[in-house]
């Protein structure tokens, strides 16, 4: 009886080591991931903290009494989600109590809110003394565009990525740029 | 009159940019390997502090560290979030400084965090 007790619980414990799985844990956001030579999330945000930082620090958002992001324009070889990017950037510029300019709708947002103000004005569901009427939105003073491009180079078993996010921002009614800057990142790999 | 003007404007000049205790405002994260803090100041630039560290790397070779800045207010409340790591390669016998900039017209402090290993500060290696 000792014994087949015994034998039953050696049986259940090469049962468990044999169906461990795979480990899974939380991981700090904010720390370096080099995986691969890919731009990867923290590299989105990296530059996108960067470049507003930069902005920020310059004092020439004030210029503008609004502003908006045109969709980052993606020029490297990789699928990037772009509005990561635009997104970090146009917190970090709303949030910063340096910062007076408005954020206004941006294309990307665009047709949310023209279906919201189609759902209020167009159904008939709603009382018109409380909607939002239409022709009255604020137009962007300032338009806020980027670019990403990289350029790899492989030597055998070695693999240089150089990525730079491009940064200017426009006075939307002159076409004068107001700021520009960009920011470099390179990955290496040895296979 | 000029030079009285001048001496005016050069002590307000100095006043603007101020030199910071190193260990008041470093955080060591893990090792500092060969490199070392050796210079900490700061100034307001339209408003907003803007903090720098110099590196120095005594070492024989090329390191890469990684370093992060945290702002903090008055009453020494974080200001913003946690960012991102970021890294930078110090060459030998060389001083590569670095600059963070506040965000918030609040920030009136700051602290530099530094890593010269990278598995401190890494998800996998």
């Amino acid at each position: 009886m000792k014994s087949k007790l015994i034998k039953f619980s050696l049986l259940g414990s090469l049962f468990l080591v044999g169906c461990a799985g795979p480990t899974v844990s939380y991981v700090d956001p904010n720390a370096v991931t080099t995986l691969n030579t890919n731009f990867s999330q923290n590299d989105l945000r990296a530059v996108a903290q960067d470049m507003s930082t930069q902005l920020i620090q310059s004092g020439k958002m004030n210029q503008c009494k609004s502003f908006t992001i045109s969709p980052v324009k993606n020029a490297t070889d990789q699928y990037v989600d772009t509005s990561v990017m635009t997104n970090a950037m146009a917190d970090k510029l709303t949030n910063s109590s340096a910062v007076k300019s408005t954020y206004v709708v941006s294309t990307d947002e665009m047709q949310n809110q023209t279906d919201e103000l189609a759902r209020q004005n167009q159904s008939g569901m709603y009382d018109q003394s409380t909607t939002a009427k239409t022709g009255k939105m604020k137009g962007a003073q300032c338009r806020i565009d980027g670019k990403l491009t990289s350029d790899t180079q492989t030597n055998g078993k070695q693999t240089v990525v150089a990525y730079t996010f491009f940064v200017q921002v426009f006075d939307v009614q002159q076409g004068a740029a107001i700021f520009r800057n960009s920011k470099n990142i390179s990955k290496g790999q040895t296979n | 009159m000029k030079k009285w003007l001048l001496a005016a404007l050069g002590a307000l000049s100095l006043i603007g940019c101020s030199s910071n205790k190193i260990s008041e405002h470093s955080v060591q994260v893990g090792s500092m390997g060969d490199i070392s803090i050796t210079d900490m100041r700061s100034v307001r630039v339209n408003g907003l502090l803007v903090a720098q560290a110099k590196f120095h790397n005594s070492g024989s070779s090329a390191q890469t560290g990684f370093y992060r800045c945290q702002f903090s207010d008055a009453n020494k409340m974080a200001v913003g979030d946690a960012e991102v790591w970021q890294p930078i390669t110090i060459y030998n016998n060389e001083d590569q400084p670095i600059k963070c900039m506040a965000t918030q017209l609040e920030a009136t402090d700051f602290k530099v965090e530094f890593s010269a290993d990278a598995k401190n500060v890494s998800v996998f290696q």
